[in-house]
């Protein structure tokens, strides 16, 4: 029971050792290492069936739990997947820019940020969510910052500025919440809102919680901090963040819906409907944004906050099958997206006017991209195909007809822009020159690319998993 | 920072209040269990030490008393300690920072130790933190600082 | 007015002030300065939360009975370090951007961004 804390506990001792330890080859090899180890305990977990750890021996609802079940030991295998994706594109020496006189410190930064998401993931008490929150948030912060170029440091002092918001809103919401039920463990205050003497401060915290995840996952209007967030980043930050950042907000947004709340209190609230008009316009703005940028990894930003919306939309239904359609949305779109970010690093240019001839000077990468992308489409047999399906199934099942109608319009605009990356990679162009991809890159971008055809052929496990889950939170 | 202070009574005065200042922070630390303070406070004391030393007699001469080398190792030395008391519990087959595992005997003695060692970590990581944050703003080189019309 | 609520109202006001700073103002510093008052507001109102009528400091002695809640106050221990490490690196990110740009004003720098990207 006590190894709950492992997926969370082993980064976090990574990182002082790493700071401690030095040197940016041992560095790398020590966070490679020990993501690897939190990622065979998150294996442990999925033979250990749900369980409880109270931290420190004091028991629930006076200690810390941990609680692991069938919604978040999937989330937990992608927090440390996209985290070894991402690390496999910064091998140290593609670190070059940073000046940084202690380059471990990107490493031990990178540890406890997953330390964060894992923490968020596998907690049952709402101040902890609060408290690793801001361990990935402060540690994401920093990282973004180490960008290449001036400009990410302007859009890490954004992201910090809006993102600290947002994890204020959540301390705000828990504080409200704790007013009015006096628990902080999340399976206790569900169980004494019906008599809570306090019915408003129960609404105003949710209310606030609510928000404040909303924020941290970037859901429209709330997205601004993402593009910059995403495209000015370091390559390795941007996969473990569009591979699992907002994941695990939209994981906590959900707990906190389904575990705290129950669907009749969400529905009295009429929080389904507020989530589905913000999902429908994340769908549309967030196409009708990427279809605008000039730049690939902007692009790819701007096609998250549609695809924030396509989960969120399925969130908002309620229902098992909405759910299901989530949590499969969100593992296939962070191997999809992952995989895009993984070809856009160690790209000479970043600028969509630079794409063309790609396929002559790495025809590798310009193969894994665009059968990304396509994925990213939604072609069938591809996992992306699979994920919208069943987005689309649940949505007409629950009679969201808006939320139909805006998918399929998100998804013709989504040609537009996938387009855009996949015609000119395959244009003739004069520079043949041809571009070198360090192996651990190339591994990633297949293994992305490789994820992302089988799962659309033989997705059978993945809606398994993802069908417990979703019965595990209602 | 490279300016110094002349001031004699400055330099007398801080040199006498500075070993009080240290005192009183190793006093909130080991205090700590019975009456206010803790790792925290006491680690943000034991840094304004440092701090009053750094401001009356300059940056160098602090950074050659407490060297931002050694506050590098002393940080996640700290957070060590503390995990590591919880490791240990968790390998002794207890739950994660259980203090009886450190004297399963005497469950109320362990609680003691286990509270003392990683309040320690905490002060150590707490001192060593905000004293290089100091550091990091205090050496920043200042050929252009911030205008006027910036802060405007 | 019911004067046992004045902190919730004084918790408010900050709330909205420092909310206020963050979304009106250019200037990176005032921003920061916004968020601290806005999270400074929470603390306010988690305080407030564990007063006990008649209560005092939660530290064990003899003759007292009634204690305050001191959960509260450690819950706002902790967020109160978060701020202090958001606060910290934001500064520090706004040397970093003053460095590199020569200006942290905001109008200046987009006037510079305006170049192409390198």
């Amino acid at each position: 029971m006590n190894s709950l804390v492992l997926p969370a506990l082993i980064p976090l001792l990574t990182a002082p050792l790493i700071v401690l330890i030095g040197g940016r080859h041992r560095a790398w090899l020590m966070a490679f290492i020990s993501l690897g180890a939190a990622l065979l305990s998150v294996v442990h977990l999925f033979s250990l069936g749900d369980s409880q750890n109270a931290l420190g021996g004091w028991a629930a609802p006076v200690g810390i739990t941990y609680v692991i079940d069938a919604a978040n030991r999937p989330i937990l295998l992608l927090i440390m997947l996209a985290g070894l994706l991402g690390l496999l594109c910064a091998p140290p020496e593609r670190l070059a820019w940073l000046e940084s006189p202690r380059p471990a410190i990107f490493y031990a930064l990178y540890c406890l940020c997953v330390s964060g998401l894992a923490g968020i993931a596998s907690t049952g008490d709402a101040f902890n969510v609060f408290v690793f929150l801001e361990i990935s948030s402060l540690a994401t912060y920093a990282l973004v910052a180490a960008g290449p170029g001036r400009k990410a440091l302007r859009a890490a002092f954004q992201y910090l500025v809006l993102g600290t918001l947002g994890g204020s809103f959540v301390l705000l919401g828990v504080g409200m919440l704790y007013m009015a039920t006096g628990s902080l463990n999340m399976a206790d205050i569900a169980a004494l809102i019906p008599a809570s003497p306090l019915p408003n401060a129960v609404l105003v915290g949710g209310a606030f919680v609510l928000l404040g995840f909303m924020l941290k996952s970037a859901l429209f209007p709330l997205h601004q901090w993402l593009p910059g967030a995403y495209s000015r980043s370091p390559n390795a930050v941007a996969v473990l963040l569009a591979g699992s950042g907002t994941k695990v907000s939209l994981y906590a947004l959900s707990r906190i819906m389904f575990g705290v709340f129950g669907v009749s209190w969400l529905v009295a609230h009429q929080v389904d409907k507020i989530l589905l008009i913000l999902a429908c316009a994340a769908m549309l703005f967030g196409s009708l944004g990427a279809i605008q940028q000039t730049r690939l990894k902007a692009l790819l930003a701007w096609s998250s906050i549609a695809q924030i919306g396509y989960i969120v939309l399925g969130i908002s239904t309620l229902s098992e099958a909405g759910l299901r359609a989530a949590w499969v949305f969100m593992l296939f779109h962070a191997v999809i997206k992952g995989g895009l970010f993984v070809c856009a690093s160690g790209l000479p240019s970043d600028r969509l006017e630079n794409l063309p001839g790609l396929a002559q000077r790495d025809p590798l990468r310009a193969a894994c991209m665009t059968l990304l992308a396509l994925a990213l489409l939604g072609v069938p047999l591809t996992a992306g195909f699979v994920s919208k399906w069943l987005m689309l199934q649940a949505a007409w099942d629950s009679g969201a007809l808006l939320g139909v109608i805006v998918f399929a319009v998100s998804s013709l605009l989504a040609v537009a822009y996938v387009a855009r990356i996949v015609l000119p990679i395959w244009q003739h162009s004069d520079n043949t020159q041809p571009i070198i991809t360090p192996p651990t890159i190339r591994l990633a971008m297949l293994l992305t690319t490789a994820a992302a055809l089988i799962f659309g052929v033989w997705p059978g496990p993945v809606i398994e998993l993802c069908q417990r889950a979703a019965e595990a939170l209602l | 920072m490279t300016p110094k202070s002349n001031s004699a009574v400055l330099r007398v005065v801080t040199k006498q209040i500075i070993p009080m200042i240290l005192l009183f922070g190793l006093y909130v630390q080991f205090h700590g269990e019975y009456g206010p303070g803790g790792g925290f406070q006491a680690g943000v004391i034991f840094a304004a030490g440092f701090v009053l030393y750094a401001l009356v007699f300059g940056l160098d001469n602090a950074s050659r008393a407490m060297p931002a080398r050694a506050l590098f190792k002393l940080a996640p030395l700290g957070v060590l300690l503390f995990a590591g008391v919880g490791v240990y519990s968790l390998l002794r087959g207890y739950a994660f920072l259980d203090y009886t595992a450190i004297d399963p005997h005497d469950p109320v003695h362990a609680q003691h130790l286990g509270i003392l060692i990683i309040e320690l970590g905490v002060g150590l990581t707490v001192f060593s933190v905000l004293l290089l944050i100091f550091y990091a703003f205090a050496g920043r080189r200042r050929a252009d600082s911030l205008t006027h019309k910036d802060m405007g | 007015m019911d004067l046992g609520l004045i902190n919730g109202y004084a918790a408010v006001a900050l709330l909205m002030t420092g909310l206020y700073i963050v979304l009106a103002y250019d200037n990176p510093i005032k921003r920061l300065i916004g968020l601290s008052i806005f999270q400074a507001a929470i603390f306010v109102l988690y305080i407030s939360m564990g007063r006990i009528a008649g209560g005092t400091a939660p530290i064990l002695a003899e003759g007292i009975e009634r204690y305050s809640h001191p959960l509260p106050h450690v819950l706002i221990l902790t967020a109160i370090v978060v701020g202090v490490a958001m606060l910290a690196l934001g500064l520090a990110l706004i040397v970093r951007i003053h460095e590199e740009y020569g200006s942290i004003d905001e109008q200046h720098i987009l006037e510079l961004e305006r170049e192409p990207d390198a």
